[in-house]
């Protein structure tokens, strides 16, 4: 995540893909960190383990998996690595649930009327 | 969890239902694809599909009449792969379905990066990671706000 060499930010998301954005939404500390950081804001890790219940080292490797993602992103202050969050890979993620649930519900409704034949 | 979720209970028993999701004849009738796999864990799939793209797929759990696993992608693009689970019981007169789908994870995550440290070390958890207490529409409402939110 050595994001703060990249001079501006791309109109879309870095990350490993959706697979990689539901993986990382999973876990329930995630979700809190993600969350803390939607409310204040950049925040470094060490910030974030005195408001959760985890330690730094833990917040650490949560913050990997969101980066891995591409839901937050490094940004160095001096000495410290703030965390960004980026929230654009969950639109994707929201688009890629209404798309394929919507096909399913179509392939159900299919299957439905198959089966009553 | 699983990303996408749809259960419904259809009128007839479940080894009907199985023979429709399985059988390519069943298949076509419903699904809106020209289907043929091998349906034994591991074995390859392909699913031509009326609008005429096409998906390459492989089977995973196979338990006839209760359920059915695959992973399965647009040709020549495994990276988009996701994972479809059926799930089958009996439901009174009828057969109950469940069918969930989930992206699969292309690039695996050190076990290392995940929540349960030494919890199954050569394992990559966050892919067993379940969305048990979170369900869509929940997900729906958070990442709205959260897209929402001054960041």
């Amino acid at each position: 995540m050595n994001d703060q060499d990249r001079p501006d930010r791309p109109d879309q998301p870095e990350g490993d893909g959706i697979g990689a954005v539901f993986a990382a939404l999973a876990d329930p500390t995630r979700r809190s960190v993600m969350a803390r950081m939607a409310q204040a804001g950049p925040l470094t890790a060490s910030q974030l383990a005195t408001e959760l219940p985890v330690s730094r080292q833990a917040v650490v490797k949560h913050l990997q998996a969101l980066g891995h993602a591409g839901l937050v992103h490094a940004e160095r202050q001096g000495r410290e690595v703030q965390y960004r969050l980026d929230p654009r890979a969950l639109g994707g993620a929201r688009t890629w649930m209404d798309d394929v649930g919507a096909r399913w519900d179509k392939r159900l409704a299919a299957l439905e009327r198959h089966l009553a034949r | 969890m699983s990303a996408v979720r749809r259960e419904i209970v259809l009128p007839a028993e479940p080894g009907q239902v199985w023979e429709a999701i399985t059988s390519p004849e069943g298949l076509r009738e419903w699904f809106g694809a020209d289907v043929a796999w091998e349906l034994t864990p591991g074995g390859a799939g392909h699913f031509r599909e009326d609008d005429g793209s096409a998906r390459e797929a492989r089977v995973g759990t196979v338990e006839p009449g209760r359920r059915l696993g695959f992973r399965w992608w647009p040709e020549g693009h495994e990276d988009e792969a996701s994972d479809v689970d059926y799930e089958l019981s009996e439901d009174g007169e009828g057969t109950r379905l469940v069918v969930t789908e989930t992206p699969a994870v292309p690039v695996p995550v050190p076990a290392s990066s995940c929540s349960q440290i030494g919890r199954g070390s050569d394992q990559i958890c966050c892919t067993n990671a379940r969305w048990t207490d979170w369900d869509s529409r929940l997900f729906r409402v958070w990442a709205s706000s959260l897209l929402t939110s001054r960041v």
